[in-house]
């Protein structure tokens, strides 16, 4: 009898008689149930991709409809690969392809080799602070941000941090903030303070 | 993409590149210099606020008759 690669589960032989197909396609999904069951039980993905996209050269890139009522949170990575100057990269929410610019919060704690600081709306209340990149550091410079809520007709609250590496010195930020509105975001846009920059970026929902 | 000339402004909307002219392209300035300079302004403050710390201490050691350094372990 046949088997397959990975699992082994039985499948018919080329020769195998047409009148025993419903009996083999039986035993193969009973085998396919069982192998997924002590894989998984009911447990489901915990993350799922929705997204990921590249660019370059633009001074914001904006993510449509990724944000639906299939997940309540989000994951995002940014891995920056190209920038012009030392920009701050911010963030605004946006629904139906028009960005929102009121109602944020931001706080930031940051650090630069030894020296720790930190912030409360570095760049004011219509946009959040999630990162800083500079033209130097690609090699070592990513972020990750959490997004909480944003389709949800209730205040999206943000978590972000970034690492990068600035010649010799390691530089780090730590931002939290919030969107206050009851608007169901769909998608959100990542702007460079100045210049241009490139990455990619995915987007994955967390389960429920 | 061609490489930008240093007033063209192209934004990226999911796969898609779009260069922004007239007052689109206005607007998306003015909003990230607003950008900018709210962070300026904190810098600024910033350092307004170390350099009034860093004054308060070397006034501070020079009373005391001692070193910035030495009245920093003490405090």
């Amino acid at each position: 009898m046949a088997t397959t690669t990975n699992y082994s589960w039985t499948t018919p032989d080329d020769t195998a008689l047409v009148k025993d197909g419903a009996s083999a396609i039986r035993a193969l999904g009973t085998a396919i149930d069982t192998s997924m069951n002590t894989a998984l039980g009911t447990k489901k993905a915990g993350m799922v991709l929705l997204n990921t996209t590249s660019f370059s050269g633009v001074s914001s890139q904006s993510i449509n409809s990724v944000f639906n009522s299939t997940y309540d949170n989000y994951f995002i990575m940014y891995k920056n690969t190209t920038s012009s100057g030392s920009p701050i990269l911010t963030l605004k929410l946006r629904a139906a392809g028009v960005d929102t610019s009121t109602n944020y919060g931001s706080q930031r704690i940051y650090s630069q080799g030894a020296g720790v600081f930190g912030e409360r709306d570095g760049v004011g209340t219509d946009e959040l602070y999630v990162a800083d990149l500079a033209n130097t550091g690609q090699a070592i410079n990513a972020t990750q941000l959490y997004v909480y809520s944003p389709n949800l007709a209730a205040a999206t609250t943000f978590s972000a941090t970034n690492v990068m590496l600035l010649s010799t010195t390691l530089y780090s930020t730590a931002n939290v903030g919030f969107q206050n509105s009851s608007t169901q975001f769909d998608g959100f846009t990542l702007i460079v303070s100045t210049g241009t920059f490139g990455g990619t970026v995915s987007i994955f929902g967390v389960a429920k | 993409m061609a490489k930008a000339k240093e007033d063209q402004v192209f934004i990226g909307v999911d796969n898609e590149i779009i260069e922004l002219t007239g007052a689109d392209k206005e607007t998306f300035l003015a909003d990230r210099k607003a950008t900018a300079d709210a962070y300026a302004l904190l810098e600024a403050e910033y350092k307004a606020k170390q350099d009034s710390r860093e004054n308060a201490i070397k006034k501070l050691a020079e009373v005391a008759g001692l070193t910035k350094e030495e009245l920093a372990s003490i405090l």
